[in-house]
């Protein structure tokens, strides 16, 4: 029973996050210098994201596959290559370096 | 590409439609990635001594990955409380990131609010179309895919129990981290704050990450779009 609380609260929660602003701001839109806020919100998301990611809670993962693989995605990218290719070679450079470890 | 006032209602419905279509087949090939990642959870669960009704009901009604593992990995080694407060916690960044694209809601409060349920990281991240503005259509179209995926990939992890190094023998755990680096490549490309910014959260996410989970790492690092705030055509006063 305790673990459904936990689960039924933790999904409320989340609920709540993601409903909060939307709900509050309605139609009105942003000031300017929040929006350019916002602007720069992906890049520093996206960037923790991917530390957080490679190195894990605590620096308790860090794992040089994971990281060789996320760079290998990424010099893909800047090769132009597309999305889903450059995800693909990610993938098969993690594998690739864990099936020889 | 934001909507333009002047185009006619029909043309911004087609537009609409193609955009979500758009984010429809992007979500498609991240619910590939969530579906296996989902897996993990699933088996993860099960092997913590949850039973398998409530894993696959935690991936319906939470659908986030690192609030359901960190309550998981909490629940394992502490109460209902801090197992709660902690997966709250990691799930604060949707507070910021829901903010962001409210703009691009449609309808009254309570709509806006139940469509701000499709921000999840991926979905958001994509649907970002640079100045701070996103495409709603492709966030919803994005996040569609994925629920079931996630979902349908707890059950089969729940119930079938794979070796918990499945995912990560395939390199599948790489799926999540090289979308989110392909994804800040283009971000990098359209702007050089964007350069500015991007360095100074992977210093506090490396400095973060020393005394803090990582969804809470994550949170800790956005004040580093702080560094967006000054206007870029306003000189300072002489």
């Amino acid at each position: 029973m305790s673990l459904w609380i936990a689960v039924i609260s933790v999904a409320l929660i989340n609920a709540a996050f993601k409903a909060a602003g939307p709900a509050v701001l309605g139609q009105h839109d942003i000031p300017p210098a929040s929006r350019r806020l916002v602007a720069m919100l992906p890049a520093a998301v996206l960037t923790a994201l991917v530390v957080a990611d490679v190195i894990g809670g605590r620096w308790a993962h860090i794992d040089w596959h994971l990281a060789a693989g996320v760079g290998a995605a990424a010099t893909a990218r800047l090769f132009r290559a597309p999305m889903l290719a450059a995800i693909l070679v990610g993938v098969a450079v993690t594998a690739g370096l864990r099936a020889i470890a | 590409m934001a909507a333009d006032r002047s185009v006619p209602a029909g043309d911004l419905c087609v537009s609409g439609r193609l955009r979500l279509f758009g984010g429809l087949r992007l979500g498609f090939s991240l619910a590939a990635g969530s579906f296996l990642l989902a897996i993990g959870f699933g088996a993860l669960a099960r092997s913590s001594g949850w039973g398998a009704a409530i894993t696959i009901s935690a991936s319906a009604v939470v659908f986030s990955g690192s609030a359901q593992y960190t309550l998981a990995a909490v629940l394992a080694s502490g109460g209902i409380a801090p197992a709660v407060v902690a997966a709250a916690l990691i799930n604060a960044r949707f507070l910021p990131m829901a903010l962001a694209v409210a703009p691009a809601l449609h309808g009254g409060r309570l709509r806006r609010a139940l469509e701000a349920q499709a921000v999840v990281d991926a979905s958001w991240a994509a649907a970002h179309l640079g100045q701070g503005r996103f495409d709603r259509e492709r966030l919803i179209g994005a996040t569609i895919p994925q629920w079931p995926a996630w979902v349908a990939g707890t059950a089969i992890g729940a119930i079938a129990a794979p070796p918990a190094d499945l995912v990560s023998s395939l390199g599948l755990d790489v799926v999540f981290p090289a979308f989110f680096v392909v994804l800040l490549i283009d971000e990098l490309h359209s702007s050089r704050r964007a350069c500015v910014v991007a360095a100074a959260s992977t210093g506090l996410a490396a400095l973060s990450t020393l005394a803090l989970p990582a969804g809470l790492a994550v949170l800790a690092s956005s004040p580093a779009a702080l560094l967006g705030i000054p206007d870029p055509l306003r000189r300072p006063a002489r």
